[in-house]
């Protein structure tokens, strides 16, 4: 959501609280929260019952699920409504069936741009958005890899190292809107010259 | 209204009948009753049936289409609630969201206003301009999951071919988003607040507890200043959880394991994010991805000062008012009523 300040400019409001809780509280029941179309890799992967530890990163990488999401839908404004028609690729996501989400997700890269169309405003971002993909693809495949080697090495949280990589993403590429995020990221970091 | 409780008797074409109390929790279905063994059973059961009111039904009586108002609390800079109440006007025709389900939370979200704010003057309360037109059409969204419209016959277009025309259809389409924007404008002049109505799980951590203390942090740290929603009113109705059936027929060990209560939440109205586009949708897409970076775990990691966290529950500040008033993570196991942090 967005919300119009005193000065004119648009602010991105995170909204929607109501499933959120504290870290290290202890939770009393094995839900799977979140919305199933932008889900990490690894939370879809192998189904919901799955008890699989909710980390941080799992929530970035299902902001970069609902950047492409919101970068290729197009939206057609009809008197007093607004009309959003999502390619025909995102079906997927929005199926019960949990594994065509996955592979969809997968393939992202590939056809991020390709089997649909990305409106003109946002073709600008157009590689980035596939830089944010298949970083997340690829960490998916070293983790599947890691348990495909027998780990069962639970996994730490780590956001100071998930921001420091987007850092390096996007800092590796001079497309526009790269500048701003990668200043915006390495203040949120407080690691200047991470980079 | 939007909200109920559903209840319904089932029966087979024999003698035998069941009762399923159907609730946002799940279902309880009685053993099974004998229409001629258990004739006394049954028609003192039609009795009762016939004497229940709308609210044994699973109506709501304070959300009412009719009545269209209801009385909240103000949500307090500490997190909790104050003790007066204030009226909160709802719009079930201005509709923002709806997640329909027997089960869960079953979320809606609707306009609503209070006739105390500046924006628009009372003549304007309750009511959508002219340009919004009149009802649940003001500003409507349609997702069209399947759309052969708009996106089909350009399939196979590449990000070039598309890039061309673009600016042919500039024009007529920024004429439209124009008026759409100014509909919504209108909508949000009138009714500059949400009521959000939901069945939230009571082991949670409630809404508007978190929203006020992120409010609190917003206040020192730019990226979350502006970037979480305004918290106003809000209330739960204890009356309408889903522990009082079960409590009766003592059919939990665990009284706080999924039981859910109607609660009810006013916050100030944002837009829906998809309005934005080009440069405007990038940077307040990455505000809030930078504002979801402070909602982290505080201890383990350096790049988050304390100050800048979400509290672990055990280090929560008793001046934030756990103590103060009866909350629904006490009664979890670890958790001791009235602990020092």
């Amino acid at each position: 959501m967005y919300n119009i300040s005193p000065a004119g400019k648009a602010e991105g409001v995170l909204n929607d609280y109501d499933l959120a809780s504290w870290d290290k509280f202890p939770t009393t029941n094995s839900d799977r929260t979140g919305t199933v179309p932008f889900m990490a890799l690894d939370l879809l992967h192998g189904g919901l019952d799955q008890q699989i530890p909710r980390l941080y990163r799992h929530d970035a990488e299902s902001f970069v699920w609902v950047l492409a999401y919101l970068t290729a839908i197009a939206i057609e404004y009809k008197g007093h409504s607004v009309k959003i028609s999502r390619p025909p690729y995102f079906n997927l996501w929005f199926k019960d069936d949990l594994q065509p989400n996955y592979t969809s997700k997968l393939a992202l890269y590939i056809n991020y741009g390709r089997a649909f169309r990305i409106p003109g405003y946002h073709a600008q971002y157009l590689t980035t958005v596939r830089k944010l993909i298949n970083h997340w693809v690829e960490l998916d495949n070293s983790l599947f890899d890691m348990k495909a080697a027998g780990s069962t090495e639970p996994e730490t949280d780590d956001p100071k190292g998930i921001l420091e990589g987007l850092i390096k993403l996007v800092g590796a590429d001079s497309q526009k809107g790269f500048a701003k995020v990668q200043a915006l990221l390495l203040e949120a970091v407080e690691v200047p010259g991470v980079v | 209204m939007l909200l109920w409780s559903s209840r319904n008797l089932r029966s087979l074409p024999d003698d035998s009948l069941w009762i399923s109390w159907v609730d946002r929790e799940g279902v309880i279905v009685s053993t099974r009753i004998g229409l001629f063994e258990d004739l006394p059973l049954v028609l003192v059961l039609l009795l009762v049936l016939q004497r229940f009111g709308c609210r044994q039904w699973g109506d709501i009586p304070e959300l009412t289409s009719e009545k269209r108002s209801i009385l909240l609390h103000s949500v307090t800079d500490d997190g909790t609630l104050g003790t007066e109440e204030v009226n909160v006007e709802f719009h079930p025709e201005d509709k923002v969201h709806s997640g329909w389900s027997l089960f869960g939370r079953a979320t809606t979200v609707i306009g609503a206003s209070t006739g105390m704010k500046g924006n628009g003057g009372p003549a304007e309360e309750g009511r959508i301009g002219a340009r919004g037109g009149v009802g649940g059409d003001a500003a409507e969204t349609m997702v069209d999951g399947d759309s052969e419209g708009l996106e089909t016959d350009e399939t196979n277009l590449s990000p070039r071919d598309t890039a061309r025309g673009e600016g042919e259809e500039q024009s007529s389409l920024d004429q439209a988003r124009d008026a759409y924007r100014r509909a919504r404008d209108d909508i949000i002049k009138a009714h500059d607040l949400v009521l959000k109505i939901y069945w939230a799980e009571t082991w949670r951590i409630r809404e508007w507890e978190i929203m006020t203390y992120a409010q609190t942090l917003g206040k020192t740290d730019k990226f979350i200043r502006g970037h979480v929603p305004e918290v106003k009113y809000a209330r739960d109705f204890d009356r309408y959880s889903t522990r009082h059936i079960r409590d009766f027929l003592n059919l939990q060990d665990n009284k706080q394991a999924g039981t859910r209560t109607l609660r009810l939440v006013v916050m100030n109205r944002l837009r829906p994010i998809h309005d934005l586009r080009g440069e405007q949708l990038w940077d307040a897409f990455w505000e809030c991805f930078t504002c979801r970076c402070f909602f982290v775990q505080p201890d383990d990691h350096p790049l988050i000062g304390s100050v800048r966290s979400l509290p672990a529950l055990g280090q929560w500040n008793p001046s934030w008012g756990y103590q103060s008033q009866q909350s629904d993570v006490q009664h979890l196991p670890g958790w001791k009523s009235g602990g020092s942090p």
